[in-house]
């Protein structure tokens, strides 16, 4: 199902994929609590997410994780909402391999993106990765930690992050280079879109040229520049974007790391997106089949060629953002 | 502005004259800027029709081929994934479609009405949505998600499937090792159908996911009914199970509900609209897309098409407008041209003309009066000018006439003269010769020797004095009195001269043949000859001689030359010859009045000719003298 479904029909999907949870064994979620809910909650579940997992580990035998926390600062929930969408991927693929189940993917909600929204990923995830434990007969149950309120979505942006990770261990197929490759892809989808605003500007830049021998690392180091270059048009547009440091221990660097900062360039593409208010939306992205961190490479060097036309034009224009919104609403 | 008013109010000839063909000019340049006007709108209508109309429609016609080239590479791409075709895509749109594109936006820079530029701009945003639809069509053909269907096939039933028939071979060579019953058998029997349904089940499934006929969806649904019922019937007979086999039987389920749940899936994927998204997103975005670009392209070209005819049309309107408006400012520039033409000619040369008819009517004496001045230029002055000349001619002629008349007069009293002096002077010396005579017979028996030789001398004087007093008639005569003119024959004339001179026996005079025929006084032409030759047969000195007489033309003139083998004349006297009464002997010694050469002179240079001499002692003597081959006006 394609993700980028039609806004109206938005809600009435969430609604159902709720629903679904809700059959799996979360309690349903109103609008009302999903206003209340807090950073500190969503914290609180992925902990519970985590501990979850630690289970899972041990029961099949898989390595635990013993990554540093990534270095990232200034995370907005939306930012979170979607590293919460990569756990629901790796969850559900986990399902599947042990249970060949597959659920669709949470819907991205419309309009600001809430803590409530983050914690209903999460919950999705964790009901997934129960059913795992349901499939596998593990019956120990994790106890809910305590609730810190001083914890941000910077906080639980690097716990889900860590999540993922232990998540990917425990797959048969983990994140390869494939789905990076689509992440990029669905990136440079959202980038054309932006550039389509762009009277002359080249939507999809020349393919560079394909370099042999590239490691997960540097696609790992691209993107994060690709992101860099992101926040300064987010920052000439008015608008505001985590901060990602690049890391030094190449050895650390997973296919899956990178998935994660090819879904954060999504998350952050798509947001700049949003700002446009329209209704079109990029073309969905399809298996891509196997792929090489050097084809993830090339495909980033693409992207990056597409930041650098839209930061140009974005230099030529600063406020495009508020004249696009000022045509909008004088159209409507 | 001061020095053009000054040249608009000048009055002079020069300026009038300067001002008249400026005039002209000005006119001329009027019409020729008119023309130049036309013509450049003409030239620019041409223009905007040869340089935007023409190149933009082959530019959209250029864009248009490289869009369906485009779309042509695209679908090869898709349906057969030679790498050629991509590259004939990116061809298209780096050759074709961007550079004609670039072209119709700079030839678009010109247009006036906006709706053109909306539609411009329109099929730049199409084309640029295009470009990106082939983008991830292109994209997406070859990868194995663009078939989703094939996809789960190959990534979720056929390993599912494979575990299912590996798990039931297991249980078949089981079977086979242990059961020898009927039961046993009727097991492996229905393990082996299963077996056989099953994997045929998945053959079906995988012509369906590549053909899509429903002949295969059936025939899979029959293989799956029947492995169910098999797999059933294995499980009724669960007793007959090994626990080995009953372990298996149990992962066979698992696996043939997974088998089942995948192949529904994957039927509902081969069934879906999407499942090519490369022919999907072809038929329902690129297609669509690339229709639309088409129709605004061709309306484009059409609009550029109609525009060029609208302008052809106007460019052969303004064309004959041109025309006829070249000849219309031609006759126009003529008849005002004329009209300023005329207008100046009459105030210039009216003037002159009035000067020119005073000046025939005052050559011809008609003109008494001054000419009026008209004015104070050089036209004025020149009139002024002639009418003093005329004043001052007219007084001068009178004063001529006056002269003429008193010449006349005189001449009238030398006539006068003339006939005194030959009538009354010659009668008395005539009287003289007579009363000597009549003397000398009364007297002749008295008169001694001596006497009659004195009275001999006495009428020798009086005849010497007749011959002066008749030679000066004759001198006074020329010029004076009018002679006949006609058709000589000189030749004839000269012949006759001889005869009537009658030259001695030892003289010869030699005429020569080519003498001419002219138009003159024969009269005075024979004086001169009869002179001339008289004197060279009258002075030689030895009783043979011989004259010769010659000719030669000069210009206007003959030139005839006399001249004999006499003693000569030394160079000394060569201007006495001439004069009046000189002679170069005594009179007694050569009877001679002194006049002859003198006349000849006079008749000469009457008729505008001249007369010269070359000789030396001993060496004869040559009278050259010109003759008009015409006479002169007044002779005339």
């Amino acid at each position: 199902m394609n993700i980028f479904v039609h806004a109206s029909g938005v809600l009435l999907f969430v609604a159902s994929q709720l629903a679904i949870v809700t059959s799996a064994g979360a309690d349903e979620v109103t609008e009302k609590e999903r206003q209340a809910i807090q950073s500190a909650d969503v914290y609180l579940h992925v902990a519970l997410v985590r501990d979850e997992l630690e289970l899972l580990r041990f029961e099949m035998g898989r390595p635990s994780d013993h990554q540093l926390p990534i270095a990232v600062s200034n995370v907005a929930p939306r930012e979170v909402f979607f590293q919460a969408l990569t756990l629901f991927q790796k969850a559900d693929r986990l399902v599947y391999e042990q249970t060949r189940e597959r659920v669709d993917e949470p819907a991205i909600p419309q309009g600001e993106i809430l803590p409530g929204h983050v914690w209903q990923v999460v919950d999705v995830a964790l009901q997934r990765i129960r059913r795992v434990k349901s499939e596998l007969g593990i019956v120990e149950k994790s106890a809910p930690g305590v609730r810190n309120a001083d914890k941000r979505p910077t906080d639980v942006f690097i716990a889900i992050a860590q999540a993922d990770r232990q998540l990917n261990l425990l797959l048969e197929r983990q994140f390869a280079p494939g789905d990076v490759f689509k992440q990029v892809t669905l990136a440079m989808a959202y980038s054309a879109r932006l550039l389509s605003h762009f009277d002359g500007a080249e939507r999809i830049a020349a393919t560079p040229a394909y370099q042999r021998g590239k490691q997960p690392v540097d696609v790992y180091h691209r993107l994060v520049a690709v992101l860099a270059r992101l926040q300064k048009i987010a920052q000439q547009s008015g608008l505001a974007m985590l901060t990602l440091s690049d890391v030094d221990d190449a050895a650390e660097i997973t296919p899956s790391d990178v998935y994660d900062i090819a879904s954060v360039l999504v998350a952050e593409l798509a947001y700049l997106h949003h700002q446009l208010g329209t209704v079109e939306r990029p073309l969905p992205q399809h298996y891509p089949g196997r792929k090489f961190p050097s084809d993830v490479y090339q495909r980033a060097g693409i992207l990056e060629a597409q930041l650098t036309t839209l930061q140009a034009q974005v230099d030529a224009n600063p406020d495009w953002l508020h004249a696009r919104l000022q045509k909008r609403k004088i159209a409507e | 502005m001061k020095p053009l008013l000054n040249f608009i109010r000048a009055g002079n000839l020069r300026h009038r004259l300067l001002r008249s063909h400026l005039q002209i000019a000005l006119i001329g340049v009027l019409m020729i800027g008119v023309a130049l006007v036309s013509i450049i709108w003409l030239s620019d209508t041409a223009q905007r029709a040869t340089s935007e109309r023409a190149p933009m429609m082959q530019a959209s016609t250029l864009t248009l081929n490289g869009l369906h080239r485009s779309l042509a590479e695209m679908r090869g791409w898709v349906a057969l994934g030679d790498e050629r075709f991509r590259e004939g895509r990116h061809n298209a749109w780096q050759e074709e479609i961007r550079p004609a594109l670039e072209r119709m936006q700079r030839l678009s820079s010109n247009w006036i009405d906006p709706r053109n530029k909306q539609q411009l701009a329109q099929v730049n945003k199409l084309l640029a949505e295009l470009e990106e639809l082939q983008w991830w069509i292109e994209d997406v053909a070859q990868a194995p998600g663009n078939e989703p269907a094939r996809l789960t096939l190959t990534r979720d039933v056929e390993p599912v499937a494979e575990r299912v028939l590996t798990a039931m071979t297991a249980m078949i060579d089981e079977e086979m090792a242990n059961g020898l019953g009927v039961e046993h058998k009727q097991q492996l029997g229905m393990m082996a159908d299963f077996r056989a349904a099953f994997l045929h089940s998945t053959v079906m499934l995988s012509d369906f996911v590549s053909a899509a006929e429903i002949h295969y969806q059936q025939a899979y649904y029959a293989d799956l009914d029947r492995a169910t019922e098999r797999l059933n019937s294995i499980n009724d007979r669960h007793h007959l199970l090994s626990a080995q086999q009953q372990r298996l039987i149990l992962w066979i389920q698992q696996g043939f509900i997974d088998y089942r749940d995948f192949a529904e899936q994957a039927l509902a994927q081969r069934q879906s609209a999407t499942w090519d998204v490369a022919r999907h997103l072809m038929a329902t975005q690129a297609v669509p897309v690339a229709r639309q670009a088409t129709r605004l392209l061709q309306s484009i070209s059409a609009h550029q098409q109609r525009l060029m005819t609208e302008e052809a049309t106007e460019v052969s309107l303004l064309g004959s407008i041109a025309v006829w408006l070249s000849l219309a400012m031609i006759s126009a520039m003529m008849i005002i041209a004329s009209w300023l033409s005329r207008r100046s000619a009459n105030q210039i040369a009216q003037p002159i003309a009035v000067l020119s008819q005073a000046t025939q009517a005052f050559a011809e004496g008609r003109l008494t009066a001054d000419i009026p001045v008209t004015g104070d230029d050089e036209l004025g002055q020149l009139t002024a000018a002639f009418n003093r000349m005329r004043s001052s001619l007219q007084q001068g002629e009178a004063a001529l006439q006056s002269k003429a008349q008193h010449l006349e007069r005189s001449n009238r009293e030398l006539d006068q003269f003339a006939y005194v002096a030959s009538h009354d002077l010659k009668a008395p010396l005539r009287a003289i010769a007579n009363l000597s005579r009549w003397i000398e017979e009364d007297l002749e028996e008295c008169l001694t020797a001596d006497t009659r030789k004195q009275m001999g001398l006495l009428r020798g004087r009086v005849h010497r004095m007749e011959a002066l007093i008749e030679g000066v008639l004759q001198y006074s005569r020329v010029g004076r009195v009018a002679l006949d003119v006609g058709q000589v024959d000189v030749g004839r004339l000269l012949s006759e001269i001889v005869d009537d001179l009658a030259p001695p026996g030892g003289v010869s005079v030699e005429i020569s043949p080519d003498m001419p025929r002219l138009n003159a006084s024969e009269v005075r032409l024979y004086q001169v000859f009869a002179s001339l030759i008289g004197n060279a047969i009258k002075y030689r000195e030895r009783d043979d001689g011989r004259v010769e007489v010659s000719v030669e033309e000069r210009g206007a003139f003959y030139c005839f030359s006399i001249a004999d083998d006499g003693p000569g004349i030394d160079e000394a006297f060569h201007g006495k010859v001439f004069q009046i009464f000189q002679t170069l002997q005594a009179r007694d010694t050569v009877e001679s009045t002194g006049i002859g050469l003198t006349l000849v002179k006079k008749i000469i240079e009457e008729q505008g000719g001249n007369i010269t001499l070359k000789s030396n002692p001993g060496q004869g003597a040559t009278f050259l003298f010109t003759w008009p081959k015409q006479p002169p006006l007044q002779e005339q």
